[in-house]
């Protein structure tokens, strides 16, 4: 690995974290287990797009783990990595038609709703009796609102740091700048 | 930054997709809340021997229980509401109680070690009770 | 290739690490679940906001303690020291122990009308059996002879019963069902539930509030009225609520009732003037066994008595329907069900 590699994870972890903290402090209610802003999906967003599968999938894991921890303790942890997961897996597929037939606000919105729907999932298997499907409206309902914010502000991101030229291996300190 | 940049075509299948999880979704929900009336469940030697949606009666209607030893309950179902009506047992606590409907709510006769409880996700008692200390 | 396994492993390790503290921590679930079942010869319910592995657990541990209490159930602890009375030690579980210890300091507090050895006066009368009957003079100070706390030996090292006579008996009835509320709670406890009600036949225990952060309102029997008629409504979190009252179970024999609650010194179910007693405090063996003491003593005594105890509320109903409450619950108590009223 190279250091700005690792640089990148550390800095998208970190920021991660910063929005967790941030969307714990705004005053939302809870409409439903599992319904949430998601500010953190502009992470993984913005990795999918300008690092390797792995090296995003780590960023994913990593915000996920410690996210939770930092956030509620030890058994946020399953629940987080399984929405993490399921939206990463389907945003990663879907990441590869990207600008061909999906726009960014798109797959941001699936990856929000199997964000959601992971935790769900997870919860049922914990609580055993429960009803899933009673969410699953309203996690569609605000996987469409909350998933094209976050996809809207992922896209600003991106262009900021294309246009910054911080891609690891694009941009090269020495020799001709691409313009 | 023009506007297709937020809207390709086939963001249309997502959307689809979510539109048609949310209709249905409500739809099932919607369902199972129209059918969520009462469900009283009767146990006899802590076996289930019937379950009953009282939510879904249309008609009243009596049913008698009898245990190993030939001891009996008549138990009459109305709609959304459910009591014993009559009893071998000798205290018959179970027919002075009278109806039960609401969640948590249970009719016990220990004689005939028999039980009417009306399962947790019924709608609560009106009154308010959680619990009665006797 | 020796990244991707670098990142595989980390991955790999925190899903194991993540698992580990799952089990650990043991998430609570949110669920409203209950069941009601026949049990310690009479009906529990359990309602908890928590998973069903824990309600099985719940229902287990009465299962249990039902086994070593009972007195009619061959093999239990206090079936075997009522066998063996007047002959060996037999030693016992550290439950049954510890509620025997109870239930003989209650007796001390009472000078004794509240006896756990009242099994032969209990065996005589058989109320709450298919037969109950009036049993004459001479049989009932027979068993009357046989009725003595004092004459039940203890052996804390050993954790071993013996009782003086044969004959003798103990009978937990009194106080089981209190101290199975107090095991179930610490059990539910234990399991991070922080909502419960139990109902041990009549015997409340609250755990916390409810989910929704409002008190469990509980109501309290109108002794005059069927099950399910209350006289007032509490509202309370982490506590027990014990009523006793000769409503429970009786028997009527020629136009008179008499009920479960039975007088040692009298050898007939005792005649106080008191139609029930609830008791509110944090421990359910001491309510369970305190509610008997008190109805055994009746009003003036066991007001005297509930004055000298700390965190113990009261509410006692006469037979003329006037309510009487200590200080910590008069300002709770505001309203009676119709045909009741307050104690001036």
């Amino acid at each position: 690995m190279n250091t700005r590699r690792i640089t990148w994870i550390g800095v998208l972890v970190s920021q991660a974290l910063m929005l967790h903290a941030v969307e714990r402090m705004l005053p939302i209610p809870q409409l439903a287990p599992g319904v949430k802003l998601g500010l953190a999906n502009i992470i993984t967003l913005v990795a999918l797009n300008i690092l390797p599968w792995a090296d995003a999938f780590l960023v994913m894991v990593l915000r996920s783990m410690l996210g939770a921890l930092l956030g509620g303790g030890a058994s946020g942890v399953l629940f987080s990595l399984a929405g993490g997961t399921l939206s990463f897996l389907a945003m990663s597929f879907l990441m590869k038609y990207k600008d061909i037939l999906f726009s960014i606000a798109a797959i941001s919105v699936g990856g929000a709703f199997l964000h959601n729907v992971g935790q769900i999932i997870m919860a049922s298997l914990i609580v055993e009796t429960f009803n899933i499907f009673v969410y699953f409206p309203i996690l569609a309902a605000s996987a469409l609102v909350t998933g094209f914010f976050t996809g809207v502000i992922s896209d600003l991101i991106i262009n900021a740091i294309r246009h910054a030229r911080l891609l690891p291996g694009s941009a090269r300190r020495r020799g001709p700048e691409p313009s | 930054m023009n506007k297709s940049r937020y809207f390709k075509p086939g963001d249309l299948i997502i959307y689809g997709a979510l539109l048609v999880i949310f209709v249905t979704g409500t739809l099932i929900a919607a369902g199972g809340l129209g059918e969520e009336g009462a469900v009283a469940v009767i146990t006899q030697d802590g076996r289930e021997i019937r379950r009953i949606n009282l939510g879904q009666v249309d008609e009243s209607y009596e049913f008698r229980v009898e245990n190993a030893e030939g001891q009996y309950n008549i138990i009459r179902v109305e709609p959304g509401r459910i009591r014993v009506t009559e009893a071998s047992c000798p205290d018959k606590v179970d027919v002075k109680q009278g109806w039960i409907s609401s969640a948590h709510q249970s009719i016990v006769c220990l004689p005939n070690r028999l039980v009417i409880r009306i399962e947790a996700d019924a709608p609560e008692a009106e009154d308010g009770i959680d619990g009665i200390a006797f | 290739m020796r990244q991707r396994t670098l990142i595989w492993t980390i991955v790999i390790g925190f899903f194991v690490a993540a698992g580990l503290g799952l089990a650990l921590t043991r998430p609570r679930a949110q669920e409203a679940i209950s069941d009601t079942r026949v049990m310690m010869d009479t009906s529990i319910e359990i309602r908890i906001f928590g998973s069903k592995r824990t309600l099985e657990a719940a229902f287990k541990r009465v299962q249990e303690l039902d086994e070593l209490m009972s007195r009619t159930r061959k093999g239990s602890d206090i079936y075997k020291v009522n066998q063996e009375a007047g002959r060996r030690w037999v030693e016992v579980s550290a439950d049954t122990y510890q509620v025997i210890e109870t239930a003989l300091k209650f007796a001390e507090l009472t000078g004794g009308l509240f006896d756990p050895t009242i099994t032969p006066l209990v065996e005589l009368w058989g109320i709450g059996t298919d037969n109950p009957q009036i049993p004459d003079q001479g049989a009932i100070e027979k068993a009357q002879e046989l009725i003595d706390y004092r004459r039940v030996d203890l052996d804390p090292k050993g954790r071993k019963v013996r009782l003086a006579q044969p004959g003798m008996g103990l009978d937990l009835g009194a106080i089981g069902k209190g101290y199975a509320a107090d095991s179930v709670a610490q059990l539910l406890r234990e399991r991070g539930v922080k909502s419960a009600l139990l109902n041990l036949g009549g015997n409340v225990y609250v755990i916390g509030g409810k989910p929704d952060g409002t008190p469990w309102r509980i109501g309290i029997q109108d002794p005059f009225s069927n099950r399910g008629t209350h006289v007032t409504i509490l509202e309370v979190r982490d506590t027990s609520i014990v009523t006793s009252g000769p409503y429970e179970r009786f028997f009527i024999r020629n136009g008179k009732r008499y009920h479960h609650i039975l007088n040692p010194e009298t050898g007939y179910p005792a005649e106080t003037g008191l139609a029930s007693v609830s008791i509110i405090c944090p421990s359910s063996i001491t309510g369970d066994a305190l509610s008997t003491s008190v109805f055994l003593l009746g009003l003036e005594r066991g007001l005297a008595l509930l004055e000298e105890l700390e965190n113990v509320e009261a509410m006692l109903i006469t037979n003329d329907r006037k309510v009487y409450l200590t200080s910590g619950l008069k300002s709770q108590v505001k309203s009676l069900a119709k045909g009741f009223e307050f104690h001036e």
